[in-house]
């Protein structure tokens, strides 16, 4: 099976590069992830670099972009891919080297939606509590695991990376917004009703088909503009 | 007109609005001119518009699709233009909203 991988160290190159290995598929089994593939051809070429951590889909460092749609490289079956699988790092943020990009522009956008409950002051007798119902509405929203697969395949993020949010925060907004122990909705809607933090999202869908997890920012996004819409002006 | 001063929340009610309207009266625009014979030539279809019932829905209708556009232009102007430059797209933009409201309310002036 053969891979074409973007190679770039800022030390020695001017622009990434692509490299080509190949891979016995003896080696490869029917549930070999891609995760699997990238270790054996890192025992080829030491060089080369990406990150990885968990290696179970759940803390989204392995976030990269194959045959042209960004996934996560641990659950990602190799079998499902067609060779030559062609891999480069997420698209729209500075390559650090070969596979790894610099997620600080992500994170300071995910840190501007405030992703934390602001609920009243915590009682010792009591915990803050929800219905079922109420629970229920954050299903969907709150199993994003950061991997930057949505945003970094977002071409409103492309245009405008340092002032769009991008999916991923978005979505983390509403899952705040909507939480029935949450007392800043009014806030944090008044914060994202802005012409490039917020509306700059024009419903492409790349994030909703990018999200390893199965998430659906577009949606989300969708109801946070809505939400945003009918709360009056200060 | 400043980036600061354009609220995301105004421009996407608008479009919302329009878009509702548009989708009721532009298949109803289409049918009544299928069925209405008389309103083939350009003549006739602008003197059917601009009767007493229809001008309402009409203007409203042209109004609408100014505004449309023009929050439609300006998502191209900030997504596409150079951030520095950006602000001065945006007046350009103004600018020539106000040209084309002042424009078809002459010719508006001059059908009626």
């Amino acid at each position: 099976m053969e891979f074409i991988i973007s190679r770039y160290n800022p030390e020695t190159d001017t622009a990434p590069h692509e490299r080509h290995y190949r891979l016995d598929e003896r080696e490869l089994g029917a549930d070999t992830m891609l995760l699997d593939a990238l270790l054996l051809i890192r025992e080829q070429d030491p060089t080369l670099a990406f990150r990885s951590s968990c290696q179970e889909g759940v803390c989204g460092s392995d976030g990269m972009n194959v045959n042209g749609q960004n996934r996560l490289s641990c659950i990602t079956p190799l079998s499902g891919l067609k060779s030559p699988i062609v891999i480069k790092p997420l698209p729209g943020l500075p390559i650090i080297k070969d596979l790894i990009v610099d997620m600080k522009l992500f994170y300071q956008h995910y840190a501007e939606a405030q992703p934390f409950l602001q609920a009243k002051s915590i009682s010792e007798a009591h915990e803050h509590l929800q219905t079922p119902a109420e629970r229920a509405q954050l299903d969907g929203l709150y199993e994003c695991v950061l991997c930057a697969c949505c945003t970094t395949s977002c071409p409103s993020f492309w245009w405008n990376p340092d002032q769009f949010l991008g999916p991923a925060a978005l979505m983390a907004a509403q899952r705040f917004v909507i939480d029935s122990r949450d007392i800043q909705k009014r806030d944090r809607l008044q914060t994202l009703d802005d012409p490039m933090k917020t509306f700059r999202c024009r419903h492409i869908q790349n994030c909703t088909a990018a999200c390893p997890k199965g998430l659906n920012p577009s949606r989300a996004i969708q109801a946070l503009k809505a939400a945003i819409a009918k709360t009056e002006s200060s | 007109m400043q980036l600061r001063t354009l609220s995301g929340k105004n421009a996407f009610r608008w479009q919302r609005i329009s878009a509702l309207y548009l989708l009721f009266y532009a298949p109803f625009l289409a049918l009544w001119m299928t069925l209405t014979p008389h309103a083939a030539t350009t003549e006739n279809l602008i003197a059917s518009l601009t009767t007493t019932w229809w001008l309402l829905p009409n203007l409203l209708a042209l109004l609408l699709v100014i505004t449309h556009a023009w929050v439609g232009l300006r998502d191209i102007t900030l997504d596409y233009t150079p951030r520095p430059r950006t602000p001065m797209w945006l007046e350009a933009l103004r600018w020539l909203l106000i040209a084309t409201v002042v424009d078809l309310a002459l010719l508006l002036y001059w059908i009626l």
